[in-house]
């Protein structure tokens, strides 16, 4: 390992470094990572397993008279209410929770944006039903219009009410903090960790669901299933999302070099021999935790901006706060654990077809990696916006690529209100500049305001939204 | 050139980061441990619990009378239907009064169970009739205690004949509790006894029964 890291790595900015005019020379023979693996879920397995689990959960509910408390006046309500929203509260968290260990088969197939934005979906679904699950049973417990004793009973009388309550409060302030607007002014990490408090509050209203819960509770079977369905993820959850973090710390790769390449952004490259059994395809991103003493507690995601190889991953790091600054002053050596890859606008999505990258500002990594291994037949056109010419990055690496398949890369480049055309991305720009943009599989990668704009007059364009492909943002 | 940048903030700290989980986790530990409170004294007194507002017409009716050592008579069985099963299993198992140990005296084997100053007074007081109480509706089911009641009020014994039996559950919780409850009684000699935990319900409706009877036994309402 240290016979790598003596040369002096950090190179003066520019394109046409030393390391990235040697790395084309050898491009051709670079040992590339077996690609990531495919998914076979369809999206018609996901409408049966979703049938098949509302299905379950109104089958116990209504198995258990359900229905027919309807006719049992308002406390027959509340209680059909309460059971409900109890259980559907249970189930929705179950699978947003199933969601985060990041299963490969639906994570290869959906991506991890979109089982991010169903977890938060699911979890606001879930905080939606505990406050009715909670008024309902205030209701059915409530006599005469004594609610300080339906309060008394419900947070602590009965048995495991008291972590009931507790837990369905951190589900709420879990939830109230990842409000978009609450969830911008905490920094990521604090966020974070006030997140993790969700598992403290399943864990303390598990207890109700199994002993005051009448569905489960008078029910071995229903008690079984539920029982069976939390230890399925929580399985999930120990071996996908924290095991995952543990064999990334345990097999870190090491911070090979690091290359200031445009002002604040930087390529670093990261080695080592988990690389040789590992998958990967150009597109895809990993989660980095630089393990330095300020930063095993945290873990970001990062574009690889060349196809992963055995030869080392490759990143390209804006500086966008503590962590990417963290990351490019690392000293050569230090170990990272890389969690992923992760995505679904990998080489595949082409299939044999024309493509069209929209890219943005440091958004140009993934696409400069798979422009790497697109074949000929690709003629890619690389649609590149940023700021300033300074903010080009990997621009040289990206004519070569893109000429080399007989495509090319068109810059855009300044402030907004600089630019001649008013809409750089109305469909009529994009007809004159890109003629038979219709035929294209679209690649999109920047900024928000840029991938609505570019969605927008891509659809207008002609291009069929089967065929946009693009990360969503998280939050 | 370096990429060094040198920082340009604190750097972000792991402990200020944490903080508010940790605090946030310490806080639900704490108002967990304060809340759970499943065994808290139930002041049978007091018409707080959230089952007393079905109480059933009080229609106390003696069952049997016994003139002689009637602090273990047991309740006949030909009371009403519904009681003969209920009956059965409680008494077997928990109740001062089973058969099989109906002693000769009631001095020798009633302090087992009933408290010194009661074992005193039954004997001078000998004469204990056995009522039904009035039948309590709960969220869970109907309760009805079945008691052995002299006519100042003293309880010889006491019982619930009709229990939650429609889920596994209750049936489950009110095994355990009935017996409790039937001790706590005789103990308490009157209803300000503790509740069993996990049967809050059940214990209101069981003394609310319990002091119906009293009630009706101390005021004259039934002949004694």
């Amino acid at each position: 390992m240290s016979s790598r890291l003596d040369a002096p790595t950090v190179s003066p900015s520019g394109a046409s470094s030393p390391r990235g005019a040697a790395h084309q020379s050898t491009a051709t023979s670079r040992r590339l990572l077996p690609p990531a693996r495919r998914s076979r879920v369809l999206d018609s397995d996901i409408v049966w397993a979703i049938g098949a689990y509302v299905a379950l959960v109104v089958g116990i509910w209504s198995m258990h008279g359900g229905l027919t408390r309807f006719t049992e006046g308002t406390t027959g309500i509340a209680t059909a209410i309460t059971q409900l929203t109890g259980l559907g509260a249970s189930a929705a968290g179950l699978v947003g929770l199933l969601f985060t260990a990041r299963p490969a088969v639906l994570e290869r197939r959906y991506g991890l944006d979109r089982l991010f934005n169903w977890h938060r979906v699911l979890g606001e679904a879930m905080a939606i039903l505990v406050g009715v699950h909670v008024a309902a049973a205030l209701v059915e417990w409530q006599v005469d219009g004594d609610w300080g004793a339906a309060i008394a009973e419900l947070t602590g009388r009965e048995p495991y009410m008291a972590g009931a309550t507790i837990g369905a409060l951190l589900i709420g302030v879990v939830t109230v903090t990842s409000l978009r607007s609450m969830r911008n002014r905490l920094s990521y990490e604090t966020w974070y960790f006030l997140h993790l408090t969700a598992y403290l509050g399943f864990a303390l209203s598990f207890g109700h669901q199994i002993v005051t819960g009448a569905d489960l509770a008078d029910d071995a079977i229903a008690r079984w299933i539920w029982v069976g369905l939390h230890g399925v993820v929580a399985v999930a959850l120990v071996w996908g999302r924290w095991g995952r973090v543990v064999r990334s710390v345990v097999r870190p790769l090491r911070v090979h070099s690091i290359d200031q390449v445009a002002p604040g952004i930087v390529t670093l490259r990261l080695t080592g021999r988990r690389l040789h059994s590992m998958r990967g395809s150009a597109g895809q991103f990993c989660f980095l935790r630089a393990l330095t003493a300020d930063g095993w507690w945290r873990s970001n995601p990062f574009s690889l901006s060349e196809a992963p190889g055995e030869d080392g991953l490759r990143f390209t790091i804006k500086d966008r706060g503590d962590a990417s600054q963290l990351l490019a002053s690392l000293p050569i050596g230090t170990k990272v654990a890389v969690d992923g890859p992760y995505g679904v606008c990998t080489p595949e999505i082409a299939d044999g077809r024309k493509v069209l990258f929209v890219v943005g500002g440091v958004g140009i990594a993934p696409a400069r990696a798979m422009l790497e291994v697109l074949p000929p037949s690709a003629e890619p056109v690389v649609l590149y916006r940023a700021h300033s010419a300074a903010e080009l990055v990997h621009h040289d690496e990206l004519v070569e690529l893109a000429a080399r398949r007989n495509g090319r890369v068109l810059t855009l480049v300044g402030p907004s209100a600089s630019l001649a055309v008013r809409d750089p991305f109305s469909a009529h720009t994009l007809r004159q500049a890109v003629p038979d943009v219709a035929e294209r599989v679209a690649v999109l990668c920047g900024p928000d305001r840029l991938l609505s704009a570019a969605r927008t007059g891509l659809r207008h364009a002609g291009v069929d939204s089967g065929d946009l492909h693009f990360e969503h943002s998280w939050w | 050139m370096t990429p060094h940048r040198p920082p340009t903030r604190s750097r972000p700290s792991l402990a200020r980061r944490a903080l508010p989980a940790l605090a946030l986790t310490s806080a639900s530990g704490f108002l967990v441990s304060v809340l759970d409170r499943p065994s808290t004294i139930v002041d049978a007194g007091s018409e707080t619990s959230s089952d007393t507002g079905d109480t059933g017409v009080v229609s106390i009716t003696p069952t049997s009378t016994a003139s002689t050592a009637a602090a273990t008579t047991v309740p006949t069985q030909d009371t009403t239907p519904a009681a003969t099963a209920a009956t059965a299993a409680p008494a077997a198992t928990a109740a001062p009064a089973a058969p099989e140990t109906v002693p000769a005296t009631v001095a020798t084997t009633v302090p087992e169970t009933v408290p010194a100053t009661v074992a005193t007074t039954v004997p001078a007081t000998p004469t204990c009739t056995t009522y039904n109480g009035p039948t309590v509706s709960t969220k869970w089911g109907p309760v009805q205690v079945q008691a052995s009641v002299a006519v100042d009020g003293t309880i010889c014994w006491s019982d619930a004949i009709v229990t939650p039996d429609s889920k596994n559950k209750s049936v489950q919780i009110n095994d355990r509790a009935v017996p409790v409850l039937n001790d706590r009684a005789v103990a308490a000699q009157g209803t300000a006894f503790d509740g069993v935990s996990g049967a809050t319900i059940t214990a209101n409706a069981y003394k609310q029964s319990l002091q119906a009877i009293i009630d009706a036994v101390v005021s004259g309402q039934v002949a004694g």
